[in-house]
């Protein structure tokens, strides 16, 4: 019995292992190609290892270009990511209570507005909208691409509103005959136990919004205040791109995203058996 | 009295023809000859100038450099902003549509669909702030709204789409190197034997708008694809050409000769990572100015490249070859520092110091001085890319400019390679003369999108 | 005077618990952002669908002329045709891949927070030109993948020169981005009342029985939430056709979003691009509608 057990447990550790390995090794080809010559990244025969390992693209890749490094666009990166992070969980978090537990009036219409503005395609609103922004002087600036986040994300609001609707609804009732209002139901008791889909806005709009290109394109035109995102699209051009530097500096822009997902996946880790809610 | 008048008429006159040479000496030949040791550049302390491109970071590396160059020169100061190629419209459009682009932008061959945004350069060529001296007027006209003669932009170097080839592989498959005159069958033999002898596909990229403009100019002397002016198509709509580069290409890539869509989807605009630089292809079509980094890679892999023409119809026809503006400078019409754009501008394309620093990275240098400059140092791939413009620029056709993009081309080129051309290699047409002919009814109907 | 006192208190009190004064304050930011940033650009956009407009001009009436046009666009009607295939294929697959995973990696071992992030840094590296070209490599003419078929008896094949298997790369890099979609089922899992499973295991339910019992009734928000998204993504998937097939071979994969953006940016259509905008958002709001309708019969909330 025992011995079946560590068996299957040794073939879950293969098989998980066996995939993950598939899974990213377009990631490790990227890291490896960060090491390479030019002529070792593309072409047929391309080789997996570097033969030759070009250390010199970090140093050359970090120097970004003329007078500014990648220093300053990892520093603007965290600022609008950290910013925008939390904007979009306090107001997606505020915006889903109301959505799935408050009956107020027009609450329906609020909602169908909310997937209706994720229906039309940003390339159509992308003008308008830089429009309005630089009517508000605000173009050059990180305002348009933070001060969005903290009016609500309606990705995160809708997924909130499910976890939401997932909670029991007696929880509110009993909080309600010990005395709470509407306002303290949302800070003790339904905030406590949205935990995992706090942590879980937190990780996937972090990524989103370092990961975002189109947004800086427009706002951030000033060489010193783009973003990791964009600096590496500079990168690459129809005459000539630098690729080992790219990939050096695309491999070094996981870094940050990948401790933060390491940090806080600790509170999602526990799983099925550690259940939270006690209804 | 009378006499009085003509006295007086006459001793204006007289004036007048005095003073103009006196104004003249007040401004001493060449006054505005940047090279010059007594070139005065104007004090511009406490001003801003701002400025937009496209390119690499390498190139944005040196562009910035000439900037500060200019900033100590005139005490300025420069805001400036850079994208990668693809993004850069979308950001030009954004500025456009708030009415805040910069005072100086980037502007490519595509400067009719953005006309609007313009100011035409000719005034300040007139005054000589920007200085002409040192340049053709066939380079000049690379720039030129054929139209209305308006000076569009300054261009910021010049390029040619041609062909790099690996004589290597010619040597081995036994077949001769491409001449300046060599024609389409040579090509196609030349390609077959290849095959032949690797087995795997001689030509890798096409860039098959650019083939159909040559070949409409090598089919009749007065055949463009477009007019001059961008104002209107130039070949009667006489399909034939067309129909025999459908054939001729799908023939050829139906054998295998020519490589399949999908490779050439695959290299996409990555130069670097097309076959040729491998040793794996044997020719490619590119713009020159894009040369030196696919000899770059090609050179890691122990692989010369050489650069020829564009095949032609017919020996002794018409090359079909333009040496065009790759890029130019242009001033934005709603700019209230027109005089200083005007400044910035004519150092930055007739300045030696500036273009050492730029190194006809965006195109052969259009000042014969800066060029003169350029080629007593210039290494030997730049140096291929110098001689190829030069043969181009002999050609009787190609001393011409080309013409004007129309606003309806972007959509025109892409029906044509992705409708047409691959449509006819997926068997969505009966004959090559079928998709010639429904071509030519597409095209005007995007182009009377235009016209309203 | 005390009396009055507490009772504009009370009615202050009142006021501030009502169901709608509480729903409007929480619900502000949405609010202000619909009102302020949205309304006005999709207003707009939606003026432009009946215009001639080019970005930078004036935009001119042309009433159901736009519209009238589209009905006769092979390319548009092609970009649809495309993109439902993308969603139809695409989106089921990544999400039982999604939720398989996720289900695969709650098992608690040491490992667990390591394996999480080692099947999420694909999505981390989101649509660069890293992705692409890893992309065109593997499943490119040359590629380990076009060898093996090749190597069955295809000769000639690849992926990217075929107007039939073109949509194959795109549906499986997206695929691959499962991660955040992971990571919601994930957290979706961690929300299930464990009792229910001790409930079930001395009832003598097997895996399957607990998983179509338990598992997906109690995750089936979830499910319906990603569902959705992923469907709206998929409809307006844009970068990685941009970038690894460019809407090539011959449209194959000349999606919505691509083909608007082509119009609006490209072609200088804006006016026709913002009508084939919302003839998309017609359609998916019709889908999306219709999923929103059927989804009280499968989807089981708490109360």
């Amino acid at each position: 019995m025992r011995e079946r057990r560590i068996l299957r447990d040794v073939l879950y550790h293969l098989f998980v292992v066996a995939f993950g390995l598939l899974m990213i090794y377009p990631v490790i080809w990227m890291i490896l190609s960060s090491f390479k010559l030019k002529s070792e990244i593309l072409g047929a025969e391309a080789p997996f290892w570097p033969t030759k390992w070009i250390w010199q693209n970090y140093p050359d890749g970090w120097k970004g270009n003329g007078s500014i490094t990648f220093g300053t666009f990892f520093k603007n990166s965290a600022i609008v990511s950290v910013l925008g992070t939390l904007g979009t969980v306090i107001s997606s978090a505020m915006v889903s209570y109301a959505l799935a537990r408050v009956k107020f009036k027009g609450r329906q219409f609020w909602f169908t507005a909310m997937i209706m503005t994720m229906l039309l395609p940003g390339q159509v609103l992308m003008i308008p909208q830089y429009i309005i922004w630089n009517d508000l002087n605000l173009v050059g600036t990180f305002v348009p691409l933070i001060l969005p986040k903290f009016l609500g994300w309606p990705f995160f609001i809708y997924m909130m509103m499910q976890f939401i609707r997932g909670l029991p609804k007696e929880l509110d009732e009993a909080a309600m005959i010990d005395g709470c209002n509407k306002y303290t139901i949302f800070s003790r008791v339904i905030l406590p136990l949205l935990g995992p889909s706090i942590i879980t806005t937190v990780v996937i709009s972090f990524y989103w919004i370092w990961d975002d290109y189109m947004g800086p394109l427009l706002y951030l035109s000033k060489p010193e205040l783009k973003t990791v995102s964009l600096a590496i699209k500079g990168f690459a051009d129809a005459q000539g791109t630098n690729f080992g530097p790219m990939f050096a500096m695309s491999s070094l822009s996981l870094i940050p995203v990948f401790l933060l997902f390491l940090f806080f996946n600790r509170y999602l880790m526990d799983g099925v058996t550690a259940g939270s809610v006690k209804g | 009295m009378r006499k009085f008048m003509v006295y007086l008429v006459m001793a204006a006159l007289l004036l007048c023809s005095l003073s103009v040479p006196a104004l003249a000496e007040e401004k001493a030949e060449g006054w505005n000859n940047v090279n010059a040791e007594g070139y005065v550049f104007p004090d511009y302390t406490g001003e801003t100038l701002s400025i937009m491109w496209w390119g690499s970071n390498t190139r944005a590396e040196m562009t910035e450099k000439v900037i500060h160059l200019w900033e100590e020169h005139t005490g300025a100061k420069v805001e400036f902003e850079w994208y990668d190629g693809g993004t850069y419209w979308t950001q030009f459009q954004a500025k456009m549509a708030a009415g805040t682009l910069t005072d100086v932008f980037q502007m490519g061959n595509n400067w009719l669909t953005y006309y609007n945004t313009i100011e035409p350069l000719n005034e300040y060529i007139d005054e000589g702030i920007i200085d002409t001296t040192a340049i053709g007027p066939a380079m000049i006209a690379t720039t030129v709204n054929q139209a209305n003669g308006d000076v569009t932009g300054m261009s910021n170097g010049t390029n040619a789409r041609c062909f790099a080839y690996n004589p290597a592989i010619f040597d081995k498959a036994g077949v001769e190197y491409p001449t300046a005159t060599w024609t389409w069958e040579d090509f196609a033999e030349a390609g077959r034997a290849i095959f032949a002898e690797t087995g795997k596909p001689a030509i890798t990229t096409l860039e098959y708008n650019s083939l159909a403009y040559s070949v409409f100019t090598q089919w009749k002397e007065g055949y463009n694809f477009y007019s001059m002016d961008g104002t209107a198509f130039a070949f009667d709509g006489d399909t034939e050409p067309l129909a025999y580069l459908f054939d001729l290409l799908t023939t050829l890539q139906q054998e295998g000769v020519i490589a399949d869509y999908g490779i050439q989807n695959e290299i996409g605009s990555n130069i670097e990572a097309d076959w040729i630089a491998y040793g794996d292809s044997a020719m490619i079509m590119l713009s020159s100015n894009q040369f030196q980094a696919l000899s770059k890679v090609a050179a890691e892999n122990g692989i010369t490249l050489e650069l020829a023409t564009i095949p032609r119809v017919s020996e002794d026809g018409q090359s079909g070859m333009v040496v065009r503006s790759s890029q130019q400078m242009s001033m934005w019409n709603g700019s209230e520092k027109k005089e200083m754009a005007a400044n910035f501008i004519n150092y930055f394309i007739n300045s030696v110091e500036a273009n050492k620093i730029l190194n006809c990275e965006r195109g052969v240098s259009i000042n014969s001085d800066v060029l003169a400059a350029l080629k007593e140092n210039a290494d030997e791939v730049t140096g291929k890319v110098y001689t190829i413009i030069d043969l181009i620029g002999s050609f009787a056709d190609a001393a011409n400019t080309s013409p004007a993009e129309p606003a309806a081309n972007e959509e025109i080129s892409d029906v044509l390679k992705k409708t047409y051309f691959q449509g006819l290699a997926e068997g969505k047409f009966e004959s090559a003369e079928e998709a010639a002919e429904l071509f030519w009814a597409e095209a005007q109907e995007i182009w009377a999108k235009f016209e309203n | 005077m005390q009396a009055t006192k507490r009772k504009s208190v009370c009615s202050v009190g009142s006021f501030l618990n009502n169901d709608n004064t509480v729903g409007y304050l929480f619900a502000l930011p949405f609010i202000l952002s619909f009102t302020l940033l949205t309304l006005v650009p999709m207003a707009l956009s939606l003026y432009y669908s009946f215009c001639t407009y080019t970005i930078g001009s004036s935009p001119s009436w042309v009433g159901i002329g736009n519209f009238f046009s589209l009905a006769h666009d092979a390319t548009f009607g092609n970009s649809i045709l495309v993109t439902l295939q993308y969603v139809v294929i695409g989106v089921p697959l990544k999400l039982v891949f999604a939720l398989l995973i996720a289900m695969l990696l709650t098992k608690p071992t040491r490992a667990q927070g390591f394996y999480r992030a080692v099947y999420y840094i694909p999505s981390l590296i989101g649509g660069s030109v890293a992705v692409a070209l890893v992309w065109k490599q593997l499943f490119g003419s040359r590629g380990p993948i076009v060898g093996l078929i090749q190597g069955l008896g295809a000769q000639g094949f690849n992926f990217f020169g075929s107007t039939t298997w073109a949509f194959l790369p795109l549906v499986l890099c997206n695929a691959w981005q499962f991660g955040s979609s992971m990571l919601i089922f994930a957290s979706g899992l961690k929300q299930i009342p464990k009792d229910y499973y001790e409930a079930s295991e001395i009832d003598g339910a097997n895996i399957f029985r607990r998983f179509f019992s338990i598992t997906l009734p109690c995750l089936s928000p979830i499910i319906l939430f990603n569902l959705i998204m992923q469907l709206i993504s998929g409809f307006m998937t844009f970068t990685q056709a941009q970038v690894i097939t460019d809407g090539g071979p011959n449209y194959a994969t000349n999606y919505i979003a691509l083909n608007i953006f082509k119009e609006g940016f490209s072609y200088q259509h804006m006016g026709y691009a913002c009508a084939q905008s919302w003839v998309m958002l017609l359609l998916m709001a019709g889908i999306t509608g219709l999923i929103f309708k059927t989804s009280s019969h499968w989807t089981y909330y708490e109360n």
